[in-house]
């Protein structure tokens, strides 16, 4: 016999987001979720963020990592608090292990959430954490087809980061068929071409995380 | 891999559904897929077969629909499909769109006795 069941798979991560989007509102507190493929610098552009917002607004740290802490440590540094979730292999951060970490801090005391997710840039996309927007995080080295191949990602995303833009003349990455990738998938997100190694193009980026505090 | 994540999820519905319908055996899951979820099949029926083992689901086949995805434009209400990753309405151009179909991940109906 043929059951009808109409079930949506992982409804479950879906309502615990929802839940977590719920607390976060009320606590008047932003959460940024930042994907990457591994290596393209989410940890290095969060150091350079984390030491900008020092002293300007209040910023907490949710560190996804497949197994180490390396990540942690080296963010340690500029004093956030800062939750490490291992995924024990698990290939994205998913809403329960979000709410676990987000009781870990003091809410009231935050302004912001800046969660690093496992490097990766398919599936972290299909798993709403609560946040208030994703950041998706690219670099010159990986090459330009990324926005058109995970067209989900920078769909949803809030901003794009281009980060390796001093490497770019020792790559074959293409600015204009990135851009007009990018620009297919989602014409207006902003976008903001860096380097985290020697600091250039990060100012702007700065500034648009920092407004995302007061809206 | 997302693939496993869905599976191990299809499975937590899968067995609630054979215990509340007394199912010894199950055939057949038709499971639907939106294609913005980027599901690759081989991925996922490698995560089924391996999720199947020792369970009453362990002859089963999963059938697959893709549901593509559909934008409607927020600003002359046009209702289309997207085809080559192109998010711009073909009416206005305009690119401030609401995904309406595209993200389904839903279990339709599961055969079995």
């Amino acid at each position: 016999m043929e059951i009808k069941v109409m079930k949506r798979v992982l409804d479950k991560n879906q309502d615990k987001a929802e839940q977590v989007r719920e607390l976060l509102t009320r606590q008047k507190v932003k959460m940024y979720n930042l994907i990457s493929s591994p290596g393209a610098g989410k940890t290095t552009l969060l150091e350079k963020t984390c030491e900008y917002l020092k002293d300007k607004i209040k910023v907490g740290i949710i560190e996804g990592d497949v197994s180490t802490d390396r990540d942690a440590q080296r963010l340690k540094k500029y004093g956030n608090p800062i939750v490490l979730i291992n995924t024990d292999g698990g290939c994205h951060l998913d809403s329960n292990s979000i709410e676990k970490a987000l009781n870990e801090f003091t809410l009231t005391d935050l302004d912001m959430n800046l969660v690093e997710n496992v490097g990766n840039l398919v599936c972290p996309s299909h798993f709403d954490l609560g946040e208030t927007s994703k950041i998706a995080v690219v670099s010159t080295s990986e090459g330009d087809d990324k926005p058109i191949k995970y067209p989900m990602l920078f769909r949803d995303a809030a901003a794009v980061v281009l980060n390796k833009m001093d490497l770019v003349e020792h790559t074959n990455f293409n600015y204009n068929l990135f851009m007009k990738d990018l620009r297919t998938v989602n014409p207006e997100v902003p976008l903001f071409e860096v380097s985290c190694t020697n600091g250039k193009g990060l100012g702007p980026w700065f500034e648009w995380i920092e407004k995302r505090v007061k809206e | 891999m997302h693939e496993t994540a869905i599976v191990e999820d299809m499975f937590r519905i899968i067995d609630q559904v054979a215990q509340e319908n007394q199912l010894k055996r199950i055939d057949k899951v038709n499971f639907s897929i939106g294609k913005m979820m980027q599901i690759v099949p081989d991925l996922f029926y490698f995560a089924f077969d391996a999720a199947k083992e020792d369970t009453i689901a362990e002859k089963a086949e999963v059938d697959l629909e893709f549901i593509p995805v559909k934008m409607k434009c927020k600003i002359c209400g046009h209702e289309f499909l997207v085809e080559d990753n192109v998010f711009y309405c073909p009416q206005c151009q305009s690119s401030k769109l609401d995904l309406i179909q595209g993200k389904e991940l839903i279990i339709k109906s599961i055969e079995g006795e």
